[in-house]
């Protein structure tokens, strides 16, 4: 594999592809595209060199500092992806991101795949990464359906709070869909993994020299740990909103959906 | 005695500083009948929803079954007292699918669905069986109003809060309808109307409670 600066500028052709492509049929995706594009060549090349220098300081305090700071740069991203905004937004993205990330993270850390120390900097951050990024999606999946139900579905949820339904009640089918389109692609992920999809990881570990099944027992935990932080930080994310949304009195409080 | 069910002193609601109605008290007791009258924009369907929390009211004193010792939750209340407002529900569902599936809810445990009282009430206001297998939101405004209705029967609740629900009947339904709530006033039932329809308020009779105040 030999990826120099001119094969990288192959590739970004079809990031310019796509934006032209874009601006032909009215996306209105360009600056998105053009923005993402390059944030992630530079937020990737940066990683390299950081965390080589973080790796340095091999702490407790490095492992929460590191992770904190992505806990929050995803509370961000999933608070920005839900189209419907409201207040309390931010409170319900962070907590639902920082808990179960921490719980799984640690529960990982000590059981799942031990570390040795516990908080080993240049082994636990990339699990974290994978831990955050994917609670990020799943979270911003979710709680964007759940929240635009809300005010399509405003009537139902109502009609059934008259009739004496619980809070909870009244929105158990919303939160049902919701938590299947959020855990909708790690599940397909869980299905092909292998067949279609080849962890990158894992193709690394071999490439540089690990028995297969090794490599794949490695990769088997991962999957596993990630499927239930999404089930997990989703859920979370999902009965925070309704605790948000609905007073003890079983009140829908749908003042508090702004038309943005 | 008869049993109060709502006991209301000195209700206020403003939104956003615009004062809907204010000192509003009520003692709504078993097979009382009132009707709310009043311009539009005084708030009356929100008085409806706020008698039974679906709404807050801004100040007042509520209470409700005062003569039970024990306080009952919002939705015990809610399942006795039923709010039967002006939203539809549109939803991709069948009928008897909509009216039996509220018999999952937790307050209603108790009850269990019986179809034939269901066909009882399709009888009396002569409307096909066939309708159970429809969908609801292939129905007419009118035939959705009359299978929440009677949803409602079916949970034999004390009181019933109508919001404008003879939007949409015909004549001959909603005599059918006048007729049915009448009966069922006799036998208890507490009533709380609102419609812009004064003649159908009329057929109701009972309390007028005005709130051009």
């Amino acid at each position: 594999m030999n990826v120099g600066p001119e094969q990288i500028l192959f590739s970004c052709l079809l990031v310019f592809i796509t934006i032209g492509l874009s601006f032909l049929i009215g996306l209105n995706l360009e600056k998105k595209l053009f923005i993402a594009q390059i944030r992630s060549i530079v937020q990737l090349i940066l990683l390299g060199y950081a965390l080589l220098w973080f790796f340095k300081f091999n702490h407790p305090l490095t492992f929460f500092a590191l992770f904190l700071f992505m806990i929050l740069v995803a509370t961000h991203t999933v608070s920005s992806r839900v189209r419907k905004k409201f207040k309390g937004l931010g409170w319900i993205s962070f907590h639902s991101l920082f808990l179960p990330a921490l719980i799984t993270g640690l529960y990982t850390f000590f059981y799942a795949i031990p570390q040795t120390p516990w908080y080993d900097v240049n082994k636990t951050i990339p699990l974290f990464g994978m831990i955050i990024g994917n609670s990020l999606t799943g979270i911003s999946l979710s709680l964007d359906s759940f929240i635009n139900a809300f005010s399509q579905r405003k009537n139902e949820i109502e009609d059934l709070l008259a009739m004496g339904a619980t809070r909870m009640e009244s929105v158990k089918s919303l939160i049902k869909n919701s938590l299947n389109i959020g855990m909708t692609p790690i599940l397909n992920t869980m299905n092909v993994v292998g067949l279609v999809s080849i962890p990158g990881m894992m193709t690394g570990q071999i490439l540089a020299g690990m028995e297969p099944f090794e490599a794949a027992k490695y990769q088997i935990s991962i999957m596993l740990i990630i499927c239930f932080v999404i089930f997990l930080s989703s859920m979370g994310a999902l009965i925070m909103a309704t605790l948000r949304f609905f007073d003890v009195n079983h009140r829908f409080k749908s003042e508090l959906l702004t038309d943005e | 005695m008869n049993e109060v069910l709502i006991k209301l002193e000195n209700a206020n609601k403003t939104i956003n500083g615009k004062r809907l109605f204010s000192n509003i008290s009520l003692e709504l007791k078993k097979g009382d009948v009132y009707y709310l009258i009043g311009k539009s924009g005084t708030g009356k369907s929100t008085f409806l929803k706020a008698l039974v929390g679906l709404v807050e009211f801004s100040s007042g004193e509520i209470s409700y079954f005062s003569s039970l010792n024990n306080n009952l939750s919002i939705p015990e209340v809610r399942s006795r007292i039923h709010y039967l407002g002006q939203f539809i529900p549109a939803q991709d569902l069948k009928v008897l699918d909509y009216i039996q599936s509220i018999f999952n809810l937790d307050v209603y445990k108790e009850k269990t669905f019986d179809i034939s009282r269901l066909e009882q009430y399709l009888d009396r206001f002569q409307i096909n069986k066939d309708i159970c297998n429809k969908n609801l939101n292939l129905l007419s405004g009118g035939e959705l109003q009359v299978i929440r209705i009677i949803r409602s029967f079916l949970l034999e609740p004390m009181a019933l809060l109508l919001d404008e629900v003879s939007t949409g009947m015909d004549a001959d339904l909603k005599s059918k309808l006048e007729k049915i709530l009448l009966e069922k006033a006799n036998e208890g039932l507490s009533l709380v109307s609102v419609s812009h329809d004064i003649e159908h308020l009329k057929r109701l009779g009972g309390k007028e409670l005005c709130f051009n105040l």
